[in-house]
């Protein structure tokens, strides 16, 4: 049978998924088991706090009201820079305001219910966004991941020649190595549409600041406003004179007599209690992949134009879309389940990954043992710390330092097993995680 | 979910049906051009159906329900995979030095300046360059920078594969330069700030 691609070809881009692979293999698996964890965000917040109060919907007129009782509860501070109500919406019915210094919840009558316990699902979104690292520097190494998964999923169908041909074939209980190979390859191959989906919707987040300051130096002299401007539309010239609080109630009638197959999501007051204050509502609309369109109001609650995400130019529409595409809330549970089970075959593909190629080594007597416990400690070591996180959450609080205690645990876990490598640290990792599992699912059910 | 377009179910029938004719296609002792024909074509059918039905989100859903089936078929096959002891490639990938072999660190942080920034300086030039092209054709400004941020990281996975792919250091700096080259000219045509 003659060979599809040449032989030289094939070597050369088995190097190059290696290279790659090995390159970033441990920062990969972070990212893409804690993108699959962080598609229940909205669970997660719900599981975190559960006595937090919940609504299908509120009245335009308990917004305006709880609007204003979060600006009055904040007369001794700096005033906020933007007020940002979320709505209720069915993956989390509740109504939360946040500013630049607070976050509550609301109850339907508009009256302020205590303050938002959310610290884990946050810590989650940040480290699967930018590694927990604050700034553009987190967001742009987790854009580059993206990259390297696009490199990876193209490097890794052309160094297995028959990977389609054998697309149904997996010898799953091979302990040989082939298993493992077969796993690696028929879950990568029948993942590259969602890989490739969530690895460029990825880069763009990630590596939209790159591009927007590429686009502000080449085109906007510099103005990384006036880049992003004519995609999700410009912000109006503030005025810091003081002002009554814009009317929001009204935006919210408009919304539900004008459009009333769209459903509001966020309502954002900039610059609030100024002159230069002014509304929007960000309203998702039924069976599209764009996270929302922009409405506009001004203070008064006049309508002012959309942005033209739903319906505007086709970049406006793709650049909308890469959010709800990259995190699966686009058509509620199922297509979050459909996300969980692709996303948990993506990271088994990056774990087996690494694995296969120190298994080859050893195969051809290459005993590492120091590198076979620092794999094992980062495949169980990353789960057991988001475990023991979630737990200390439980238990010590929204105020627990969260990140800090992640990271500790992913640098001292594999620390430890680079030290003593021997004997293995799989088998007491993965009965830790297995224990703090346990201890999280009784934790949730018994609080 | 439930007042989808019912061509986006009728598309996501199609899908199904795709992966279970590809399956067995794929499983045939020759290899049959029809039958792998008929399959990517039905695939093809349900995705553009899920697309007049409800826009890209259907051609979303289209796609999950056949990659759902290719999940749940694969999973029958892990379930009834009876234990083997075929021997696995030991291919070498040649990424770290095995015995004796030189460390060539030098080397590979080269290799590493050529595949990460210099890549991605080479792509945010192609993505600016194809965004000036894009304004000179009379594109709108959201439509031609939304193509420069999609592009940039397209190109730069692209490219860092294809420079791993190259045999020498003359090859890849060529590919590095021309398509840097080729869009810094294209901003400076394009009239860039």
């Amino acid at each position: 049978m003659s060979q599809p691609v040449a032989k030289t070809t094939v070597q050369r881009a088995l190097h190059a998924h290696a290279a790659i692979g090995l390159l970033a293999s441990a920062l990969l698996y972070l990212v893409c088991l804690t993108g699959t964890v962080v598609v229940f965000y909205q669970e997660w917040q719900r599981i975190e706090q559960p006595d937090a109060p919940e609504m299908s919907a509120i009245a335009p007129e308990a917004v305006q009201k709880a609007a204003a009782a979060v600006l009055a509860s904040e007369k001794d501070r700096p005033g906020t820079t933007h007020l940002y109500v979320h709505m209720p919406v069915p993956g989390l019915p509740r109504t939360t305001i946040t500013t630049d210094s607070q976050a509550v919840h609301v109850k339907a009558d508009g009256t302020i219910a205590g303050p938002e316990e959310n610290a884990w699902s946050e810590f989650l979104l940040g480290a699967h966004y930018a590694l927990n690292i604050p700034g553009l520097v987190g967001m742009t190494i987790v854009g580059i991941l993206g990259v390297l998964i696009v490199a990876l999923s193209l490097s890794g169908v052309i160094a297995h020649p028959r990977i389609f041909r054998d697309a149904f074939r997996l010898r799953a209980r091979d302990n040989r190595g082939a298993g493992l190979a077969d796993w690696h390859n028929r879950l990568g191959v029948w993942s590259l549409p969602f890989a490739l989906a969530i690895a460029l919707t990825g880069a763009m987040i990630g590596l939209g600041s790159v591009g927007a300051y590429g686009l502000a130096t080449a085109f906007y002299k510099g103005d990384v406003e006036a880049a992003y401007a004519p995609i999700f539309g410009g912000e109006a010239a503030p005025d810091p004179k003081a002002a009554p609080l814009a009317d929001i109630a009204a935006p919210l009638v408009w919304i539900a007599a004008e459009h009333p197959e769209a459903r509001p999501t966020y309502v954002i007051v900039h610059d609030p209690q100024t002159r230069g204050q002014h509304v929007q509502i960000i309203a998702e609309h039924p069976q599209r992949l764009i996270y929302g369109e922009t409405y506009n109001f001004d203070a008064d609650g006049r309508f002012k134009g959309a942005a033209g995400l739903a319906d505007g130019h086709l970049g406006q529409q793709l650049a909308a879309s890469t959010y709800n595409l990259h995190f699966g809330n686009y058509g509620g549970l199922p297509v979050k389940l459909a996300y969980i089970v692709f996303g948990l075959a993506l990271t088994v593909v990056v774990a087996t990954g690494t694995s296969i190629w120190l298994g080859k080594r050893e195969r051809r007597g290459l005993r590492e043992p120091r590198l076979r416990s620092l794999w094992d400690a980062v495949l169980w070591g990353v789960p057991l710390a988001l475990a023991l996180t979630f737990l200390v959450r439980l238990f010590a609080g929204n105020g627990a330092p969260l990140a800090a205690l992640f990271w500790t645990l992913v640098a001292l876990i594999p620390l430890a097993a680079a030290i003593r490598p021997r004997p293995r640290p799989k088998p007491y990792l993965k009965a830790a995680l297995g224990a703090a599992l346990i201890a999280c699912l009784l934790a949730v059910l018994l609080r | 979910m439930s007042s989808a377009s019912p061509l986006v179910w009728i598309g996501s029938a199609a899908g199904v049906a795709a992966i279970l004719l590809l399956r067995r296609a794929w499983s045939l002792p020759r290899r049959s051009a029809a039958q792998n024909g008929a399959a990517w074509a039905l695939l093809l059918v349900g995705v553009a159906l899920g697309i007049a039905g409800n826009g890209a989100w259907g051609a979303a859903i289209v796609s999950l329900f056949a990659m759902g089936t290719a999940a749940l078929i694969l999973a029958h096959a892990a379930a009834t995979a009876r234990p083997g002891k075929a021997h696995a490639s030991d291919r070498k990938a040649h990424i770290l030095p095995e015995a004796g072999e030189p460390r060539r660190i030098g080397r590979r942080l080269a290799t590493f300046a050529i595949v990460v920034p210099f890549a991605m300086t080479a792509s945010l030039l192609v993505a600016l360059g194809a965004r000036a092209l894009a304004a000179l054709a009379g594109w709108a400004d959201a439509d031609s920078n939304a193509l420069a941020l999609l592009l940039m990281p397209l190109v730069w996975g692209v490219l860092a594969f294809l420079l791993l792919m190259l045999p020498g250091r003359r090859a890849q700096i060529a590919w590095l330069a021309l398509p840097a080259l080729a869009g810094l000219g294209l901003i400076w045509i394009g009239g860039a700030a």
